[in-house]
């Protein structure tokens, strides 16, 4: 995140989304692209009715798997990277389980665990939490070994390191891994919400609008879906920028 | 009445045995007494024991056999009054001078005065410890730089600010591991004058470990000469030159380089 986000940036970005989809609309001239003219006076009275329920299914998972994610993944790289044994022990495991697509585990996540929100949140937790414990374990694992004893010396057992050292050590790259997989998030939320579930924008965009064909509610979805990712990407970067540490070099 | 004085050791090291995982010892049942408000240097080849040694008075390490005791106490972990220095300045990168400096008070705050982590005083208030660090970052002529960050410092400045952070502490050992040896000859010379200037005048007790003769005899009141291999009985040189800032040219200083001299290329 070199260029700095501004409400106008934003706004302009916005603008030139709707003209082109006005255009493509236009030319395209076809039911599967109606106009944002169409499309956003029904967004905005619905999102005060049975769309923002919707909407607010999704993010309650979605939020509720990031917290899952955040609370297991930090504790767990902050020990696998003080614990230099166990994390050379399991590293392999990790290296493997990394890049596998989470998602493919739906299935097997709905036999073990029921078709409830629980194993949806599970799997969306899932994948949040590799990203960020690895991060976490690298960060921790990357101090100088001199910068903890000397605080140490000054009187921090473990809990004094974790909170001044280890803590604030990881936090920026925690919080830009949550911010780069609020998309995957998001993503397989849309996937794991369009079955079993009555409450949702993916249920909502794929059951009770595009399979019924009422495409500008199915745009309303999807503008629902965008809304809630970029909030929750401004969220995560307006803390990131609240605690945005000194960029330090390591010699000099 | 009889009143009965005894000098109680500082530091007070008993039957040290230590090695590391598996290893040859470094140190086979070592005693050493040092007396409150010594300054000591601790000098020997690379691999000697020298840093192992003052992590064992930092209570970082733990001996195989035998004990540390500091102020007749066993050391088990790090002691709150035992102040420690190292080569590599350890600051924290995200934390300006200032934090860095206050960070010591902070973990005592965050912990109270358990005696554990943190003296069991009354604690230090606020205004006295901004006081503090400010006293000390003007002492060490970093005042200025308070809200700069570490990578924004030079190697001394960075020393001098994981100085201050200790100082602020006010503690009765101040134990360095070769705090110079990373600095340009002439801030080394700068920075060896300041731990004079702290010692000179305090009853704190220093133990600083160098690898360089003329530090060693400038800071050191007493120098002990450690080997590589098995380190059993404490080589000791009593040195009445240092804080003598002529020190080089001084009848004596010929005299306990070359013992200094010999016990070092006997021991590598």
């Amino acid at each position: 995140m070199k260029r700095r986000m501004t409400p106008f940036s934003v706004f302009m970005g916005l603008m030139m989304l709707l003209v082109i989809w006005q255009g493509f609309s236009l030319v395209l001239n076809r039911p599967i692209l109606p106009s944002p003219v169409t499309v956003l006076p029904i967004f905005f009275r619905s999102l005060f009715g049975d769309l923002g329920l919707h909407l607010l299914a999704s993010a309650g998972r979605v939020l509720a798997a990031m917290s899952l994610a955040v609370l297991t993944a930090v504790p767990a790289g902050l020990a696998l990277g003080q614990m230099h044994k166990v994390d050379r022990f399991l590293d392999p495991l990790i290296a493997i389980f990394y890049p596998i697509p989470k998602i493919v585990f739906l299935p097997v996540i709905y036999v073990l665990m029921g078709i409830t929100d629980l194993s949806k949140i599970f799997l969306i937790a899932l994948i949040v939490f590799f990203q960020i414990l690895v991060v976490v374990r690298d960060e921790a694992a990357n101090l100088h070994p001199e910068l903890i004893l000397s605080v140490r010396s000054l009187g921090a057992g473990r809990r004094g390191l974790f909170r001044y050292v280890y803590l604030p050590a990881s936090l920026p790259a925690m919080l830009t891994a949550l911010r780069i997989s609020v998309g995957t998030a998001i993503a397989v939320l849309f996937i794991a919400e369009q079955s079993l579930t009555t409450y949702g924008l993916g249920y909502y965009i794929v059951v009770e609008t595009y399979q019924v064909l009422l495409y500008p509610e199915m745009y309303c979805g999807i503008l629902g879906m965008g809304l809630l990712g970029l909030a929750l990407y401004f969220v995560i970067h307006t803390i990131e920028a609240r605690i945005h540490r000194y960029r330090y070099s390591e010699e000099g | 009445m009889v009143v009965c004085v005894t000098v109680f050791p500082m530091i007070r090291i008993r039957n040290l045995t230590f090695a590391y995982g598996g290893g040859p010892p470094l140190f086979e049942g070592f005693d050493l007494e040092i007396a409150p408000g010594e300054a000591w240097s601790v000098i020997g080849p690379s691999g000697c024991g020298k840093s192992t040694l003052l992590y064992l008075l930092a209570g970082l390490k733990r001996p195989l056999k035998g004990e540390v005791l500091i102020a007749g106490v066993r050391v088990a972990r790090p002691r709150p009054q035992t102040g420690l220095v190292l080569q590599d300045h350890g600051l924290l990168p995200w934390a300006t001078v200032g934090e860095n400096a206050g960070l010591g008070l902070v973990i005592r705050k965050f912990y109270g005065p358990d005696g554990r982590h943190a003296p069991a005083g009354p604690p230090v208030g606020p205004e006295e410890g901004k006081r503090r660090v400010d006293g000390w970052l003007e002492r060490l002529g970093i005042l200025a730089l308070k809200d700069h960050y570490p990578a924004q410092l030079s190697k001394g400045q960075r020393q001098r600010t994981a100085m201050a952070r200790t100082m602020v502490l006010e503690p009765d050992i101040l134990l360095m591991d070769e705090p110079f040896s990373a600095l340009d000859a002439h801030i080394r010379e700068d920075l060896r004058g300041e731990v004079m200037g702290l010692q000179q005048g305090s009853d704190r007790t220093l133990v600083i470990v160098t690898h360089d003769i003329e530090e060693a005899i400038f800071l050191g009141e007493k120098l002990l000469v450690l080997k590589r291999g098995i380190n059993e009985k404490a080589r000791v040189i009593p040195n009445g030159l240092a804080g003598d800032p002529d020190f080089r040219t001084r009848p004596p200083f010929q005299e306990i380089y070359s013992r200094l001299r010999t016990l070092l290329e006997l021991g590598s």
